[in-house]
């Protein structure tokens, strides 16, 4: 995989650095992480310990504390010139008299003022559309329940004419009597067959088929 | 008897840390001289007399430390005031000395005169030329200022001194002239 992606891109750079090609290093990309283990190849490694050249750290000592003097010399020298070059010169605070004050201050005014009337403008605009639109929400908020309300009381009305009807077969105290003489003369029984033919024999007990479907069917 | 070769990171110190010491010292070491390993490598003496020790309890982890006050002497100059080490107390670089060499250590010692500074020096060449374009002054110079600090040897020049040390914007005096001697025909001797 790292071939197929690496091979055009090292096509190009020959093509392009052919002749300093002599100038290309393949340095490390990163150092290893300070928090990584030691390598196990330099576990057992005594590193030797850096000998210091005397007369070099002498001479090094000397450049460099006369290196920081200067530095800072050449610093305290341009902070105290930039300090008083402000004090004296007047480019960075202008002068305005208060007639000048109250113009500004009277086109800073008429700017806003002119900025505020557009802005109400769009907001008298803005109000008047979320107007308009709440109010046919509600308008549409209200077809809608009166037409779930005639639903629903025609749902009633429907399982108020079932019960009705139904009503009519209800057993009550006054035909109790009739109920029970009825359904002693007339037992149901809801037991069946099947013989081969595939016929139906309705009854466990009776054998006179016909009648007893006929007794289930006036039942 | 085999070799003991220590194998890993290696640092400068070389001692125990100061609990360590005084931990185990009568009466926590008042009285005794310790040094600083690291801070051998001066000629001058430097060393520290302790003259107050207040325990810290054991911390969770880590090297324990201390509070000590001591008088400390650094490059051979005693300071006025106690100081107290406790922030350092952890390092695994103080030395107690054997009573027997004290006086060896704390030896007399006189303290050079202070190095004198100029009290201007001249501008980088560049600077130079525009400050002499701008204030037509023939020879503009820096003036010479210096952080005060508890271990400065050094000062800047009165009005007549001469200066022991010449800070220039060229190469100077070497310190070391031996190291340009291939390098100039006419190296300073």
């Amino acid at each position: 995989m790292f071939q197929t992606i690496i091979k055009p891109i090292n096509i190009a750079v020959q093509t392009k650095i052919t002749n300093t090609l002599a100038c290309v290093q393949c340095v490390q990309y990163h150092r290893k992480p300070r928090w990584f283990p030691v390598a196990k190849s330099k576990m057992f490694r005594i590193p030797e310990r850096p000998k210091k050249n005397i007369d070099e750290y002498n001479e090094l000592q000397r450049l460099h504390k006369n290196y920081n003097t200067q530095v800072r010399l050449v610093r305290k020298f341009i902070m105290n010139d930039v300090r008083q070059k402000q004090e004296i010169s007047s480019a960075d605070h202008v002068i305005v008299t208060p007639e000048e004050q109250v113009a500004d201050m009277q086109r800073c005014a008429e700017l806003n003022n002119a900025w505020n009337a557009s802005i109400a403008e769009n907001r008298k605009q803005r109000l008047e559309k979320a107007r308009a639109q709440k109010h046919r929400e509600i308008l549409a908020r209200l077809e809608l329940k009166i037409r779930q309300d005639e639903i629903a009381r025609k749902a009633a009305e429907e399982a108020v004419r079932l019960e009705k009807s139904l009503a009519k077969t209800f057993i009550l105290k006054h035909n109790l009597d009739e109920a029970i003489e009825y359904a002693l003369a007339n037992p149901s029984d809801y037991n069946f067959c099947i013989n081969l033919d595939g016929e139906i024999l309705h009854g466990r007990t009776s054998t006179n088929n016909e009648k007893d479907s006929a007794v289930t069917a006036a039942n | 008897m085999s070799k003991i070769q220590l194998v890993g990171r290696t640092h400068d110190f070389k001692g125990k840390t100061l609990w360590e010491i005084v931990g185990n010292l009568k009466n926590f070491g008042v009285g005794r001289v310790v040094v600083r390993q690291m801070f051998q490598r001066y000629p001058e003496p430097s060393y520290m007399r302790i003259t107050k020790v207040e325990a810290l309890p054991v911390p969770a982890e880590g090297d324990r430390k201390v509070k000590v006050w001591v008088e400390k002497t650094f490059r051979g100059r005693t300071l006025e005031k106690l100081v107290e080490i406790h922030s350092t107390s952890y390092k695994t670089d103080y030395l107690l000395i054997p009573k027997n060499k004290e006086a060896e250590v704390c030896r007399p010692f006189k303290l050079p005169e202070p190095k004198i500074l100029p009290q201007t020096i001249e501008f980088p060449p560049l600077l130079r030329e525009f400050i002499k374009k701008e204030t037509g002054q023939e020879n503009p110079l820096l003036t010479m200022s210096i952080e005060s600090s508890r271990e400065k040897t050094y000062r800047v020049a009165k009005d007549g001194e001469t200066p022991t040390i010449q800070v220039s914007m060229s190469l100077g005096q070497p310190a070391s002239p031996n190291l340009y001697k291939h390098m100039f025909a006419d190296s300073p001797k």
